[in-house]
């Protein structure tokens, strides 16, 4: 059993957490324009959706105006709603947004809400995100992320060329996947992952560590449920 | 069997065995190769229905049907097989290999054994009768105290008047199931065909109550009829006050219902489940006062002309207007003042089709929801909402007016790893909730869910800043409830968190922050708990507010955490939500001494509806006061929460202690510590049951 307290300054969490802010994932190229905390990401982007665009970071407060036969589709990183939303304003919460003259369906789906560290105080109000736990050595540590298909998405910077894939708990040959517009979908490139597999991500200088939930049984999906952030 | 062209006997189905009453209702299987039939033969305690093969030549096979009473009505389905409906009343239905599919029965009571136990207290406010088809049953309804009691201690009659029979000079003969009773050796006047059930004479002895299968009839000494009125179904007894000021009634439709004697005006009804664990009272009004889980047992039927089905919709969907646990208490007092009922203005959409594309088997998570949905006349939709096993996962909102004459649309959904209730309920733009349309789902996939994680905020408080408002025991509550969860992690939670504020720690500001570290760290899947021991206090608008630590109660607003600070937080989780709450302690600084300062049985029905999704645990039920004892250390509610999770409630020795096994455990447990002083009140959104406590570390494997 965990007795927790309420947070206080300086405790241990916070010492964990501040050394790896070094693997910042996402900071100036995904800084988004209000100067709010991240929230979701942009999944899907149909029609007039005023600049949103797929990948999109978007922050708590930020307002889009989705124009007639406009349809977006958002994937709130911490609450694993996923909303599709056609037409009217819409305005970003911390867990899910909220809609004018619109209409929303807000689904819950499978995503690992918890691995990500995603408050704008961690780099100098840059809005940058960070996955709680730091990348394991070895296949004993516990995973940075845990996704819910067999298919991830790579997000990586605009100038890294590719992601390498290694298994971390067996031996199997490791994958180079090429990068198109700073992301990778494994959906695309035919490649598959194993469920229960334990998994390290590479490009640029970072890495970053996942399992494929035993569950998984399907490739594509929903893009919260199965997307790493790698930094540039 | 007759030939229909000349009535000719063709031949005789095989009534071997069809020795004790009729099989007089026929029906054939819509292609005519079985003949069915039923009646009031009975055998083993069911009224069986025969088939026969051949068109009735053939072999006869029966199914135990209609379990209570005769069959009065068969008729063909489209599957094979037939409907078929019961005298009690109830509908079932067997297939076509004539097995039963289902049989829905009434949770109306039965008066009919009622005899000598129809008696009233003095003001007619309290109520001892019996129910069950032989009065086996007895119960006490005390509207005072908004209480009713399953087979009370016999001193709980004394004082009371049983039903007035005999009187000089008022003498009721040929009375019982004749058609022509006399008083004083002069016939009363009938209806043709009224059957006279029951009887009462005034206790001022100017005259009688008669009653009939549809009337109540107030006659004069002289065999005038005074007044009627149309009885809700037969009038299986009668009782009048000793003052002869009400009138009270036992009818077949499981009612019980009180008139003023002057001129025969109902001021007060009852409806308590068979069950004996829900009731209602309402008044003509609309008003109402109801147990936990009874504001669904009755409602408003509404027509919506000819070929198409009727709605339906529980008080409870009015929760807002008409719960009004004061005005009801005062229903025999004072006639409230007879004013025209508007639900057309409040009524909900309909959820009207609910469906899983292939089937309710399934075997993975992602699946396709198809209903439709129909807004009330003059309104359309502004949400539907989904969730399974009581926690959201899914919403519709906006401009939905599309959709608002029950066009059919699909929605994909993801849905547990395990079998599971899916709900939904429409949201019209006038505030009104639907009623909850709800779904079975079976899982047939491989591995399940992984085990959740607890995540369980206990906030006790016994030493209040101000002195009058101290207890015994609530802190240790809070830390004793913590504690004995704390043992399952690793078991029924794969981890236990747990965030505890004892006394002067569940400060109104450390409360808030608690219920925001339960929204920020529970994840879809994962159980939150809020546990609140202390003062509950209403103000003056009937408004509950939980007091902190610092709290005021002339100041609730500005220092106490409100019911919408409570409902906000735990009805928006993604997680699964309980609240377990003992807060009607003895406040001894507001109201009335001796009673407590707050209704918690609002909060449960309002918190446990399907739109919120929150199952609770209450210490006690309306006027009642929780119960703490220096031996326990303890509430008698967490005594006996703290035995029920450490194994006695595990009512069928597997190793499980579930939300159903806690709720039966504890509600006898404590009426049990507190010499039925105390009755826990317990809210449930979902039918699904679903363990709390495993006693083995073995079974979360």
């Amino acid at each position: 059993m965990r007795y927790c307290v309420p947070m206080r300054p300086n405790n241990v969490t916070m010492k964990r957490i501040l050394p790896i802010l070094v693997l910042a994932l996402l900071i100036a190229a995904f800084r988004p324009a209000t100067g709010g905390e991240i929230a979701a990401i942009v999944e899907e982007a149909e029609g007039n959706t005023g600049k949103v665009q797929l990948f999109d970071m978007l922050e708590t407060g930020q307002v889009i105006e989705i124009g007639p036969g406009g349809r977006l589709v958002l994937g709130y990183l911490r609450s694993c709603w996923r909303e599709t939303i056609a037409g009217g304003d819409v305005t970003i919460g911390p867990e899910q947004s909220s809609v004018k003259f619109g209409r929303i369906f807000r689904e819950l789906v499978e995503c690992d809400g918890g691995s990500l560290q995603l408050s704008a105080a961690v780099s100098d109000k840059s809005g940058a995100m960070v996955y709680r736990a730091p990348p394991g050595e070895d296949a004993s540590a516990p995973p940075q992320v845990i996704l819910f298909s067999l298919t991830p998405v790579f997000r990586i910077s605009n100038d890294a060329p590719q992601v390498n894939v290694e298994r971390l708990d067996k031996t199997a040959p490791p994958l180079a996947l090429t990068a198109k517009r700073g992301a990778v979908d494994m959906a695309e490139t035919g490649h598959s992952l194993e469920p229960g597999g334990y998994y390290a991500a590479s490009a640029g200088g970072a890495r970053v560590t996942f399992a494929i939930d035993a569950l998984a049984e399907d490739a594509g999906g929903a893009l919260i449920g199965r997307i790493v952030f790698l930094a540039p | 069997m007759f030939l229909s062209e000349d009535l000719s006997l063709q031949y005789c189905p095989d009534m071997t065995g069809i020795d004790n009453g009729d099989m007089w209702r026929t029906a054939w299987s819509r292609d005519g190769a079985y003949l069915y039939a039923g009646g009031e033969f009975a055998r083993a305690g069911a009224h069986p229905i025969r088939r026969w093969a051949d068109g009735g030549r053939g072999a006869a096979l029966d199914v135990s049907a209609a379990s209570a009473k005769g069959v009065t009505y068969l008729t063909p389905r489209a599957e094979g097989g037939v409907y078929f409906a019961g005298s009690e009343p109830a509908l079932g239905a067997i297939d076509e290999n004539h097995g039963k599919l289902f049989e829905r029965r009434s949770h109306a009571a039965d008066f009919r054994a009622m005899g000598a136990d129809f008696k009233l207290s003095g003001d007619g406010a309290e109520v001892y009768f019996s129910f069950g088809p032989g009065g086996e049953s007895k119960a006490l309804f005390a509207l005072g105290a908004r209480a009713f009691t399953l087979d009370p201690p016999p001193a709980a009659q004394d004082g009371f008047t049983a039903t007035l029979l005999d009187a000089p000079a008022l003498t009721v003969a040929n009375w019982q199931g004749s058609y022509a009773p006399t008083l004083n050796g002069e016939s009363l006047a009938l209806q043709p065909y009224e059957r006279t059930e029951s009887y009462a004479i005034l206790p001022n002895r100017s005259g009688i109550l008669l009653g009939t299968r549809w009337r109540v009839i107030r006659f004069g000494k002289d065999g005038a009829e005074m007044w009627s009125f149309q009885a809700p179904g037969e009038t299986w007894a009668l009782n009048i006050t000793p003052d002869s000021r009400l009138a009270v009634g036992a009818f077949g439709d499981g009612s019980i219902r009180w008139y003023r004697m002057a001129d025969g005006a109902e001021l007060l009804a009852l409806f308590a489940d068979k069950d004996g664990a829900r009731w209602v009272a309402w008044t003509p009004a609309g008003h109402y006062l109801a147990s936990p889980g009874g504001d669904s047992l009755v409602g408003w039927h509404v027509n919506r002309g000819a070929e198409k089905s009727a709605d339906f919709y529980s008080v409870g969907r009015f929760r807002e207007t008409y719960y009004r646990p004061k005005r009801v208490s005062q229903a025999l007092k004072a006639a409230e003042p007879t004013i025209p009922i508007a639900v057309d203005q409040l009524l909900p959409p309909v959820v009207t089709s609910l469906a899983v594309a292939g089937g309710p088997e399934i075997s993975k998570p992602r699946v396709t929801l198809a209903l439709s949905v129909r807004a009330a006349e003059g309104d359309t939709l502004r949400a539907v909402q989904i969730r399974a096993d009581g926690r959201p996962i899914a919403m519709l909102e906006g401009d939905l007016t599309d959709l608002a004459g029950g066009a059919s649309f699909d929605l994909p959904l993801t849905v547990p790893r395990h079998d599971s209730e899916i709900t939904v309920v429409a949201e019209g733009t006038r505030g009104t909730v639907s009623e909850a349309a709800r779904l079975r789902l079976s899982w047939a996939g491989g591995a399940k869910d992984k085990r959740p994680d607890l995540y369980l905020l206990a906030a006790g408080i016994s030493r209040y800043a101000a002195r009058e408002l101290r207890l015994n025991f609530a802190h240790k509550d809070a830390g004793d409830f913590a504690d004995i969860l704390g043992l399952q992690d690793g078991r029924a939670y794969a981890n236990v968190h747990v965030r505890i504020l004892p006394d002067a720690e569940a400060n109104r500001d450390a409360l808030r922050d608690g219920l925001a570290w339960l929204a920020r760290e529970a994840r879809a899947g994962d159980f939150a708990a809020l546990f609140l021991a202390g003062h509950g206090v209403d103000d003056a608008e009937g408004r509950y507010f939980f007091l902190p630590h610092d709290g005021d109660p002339e100041r609730l607003a500005e220092t106490a955490l409100s019911y919408t600070e409570i409902k906000q937080a735990l009805t928006s989780l993604s997680a699964r939500s309980l609240l377990f709450v003992d807060t009607c302690r003895a406040g001894g600084v507001w109201g009335r001494p001796g009673e407590p300062s707050t209704d918690v049985v609002r909060v449960v029905n309002d918190l446990s509806s399907a739109e919120n999704g929150v199952i609770v645990f209450a210490s006690s039920t309306h006027a009642q006061l929780s119960v703490e004892n220096p031996e326990w250390q303890n509430g008698a509610f967490t005594e006996a929460m703290l035995e029920g999770l450490a194994g006695r409630a595990d009512l069928f020795g597997d190793g499980e202690v579930t939300v159903s096994t806690l709720d039966a455990y504890i509600s006898r447990r404590v009426k049990k510590l507190t010499a039925g002083r105390q009755t826990p009140a317990i809210g449930k959104p979902v039918e699904a049951d679903f363990p709390l406590a495993l006693l083995r570390a073995d079974e979360a494997e």
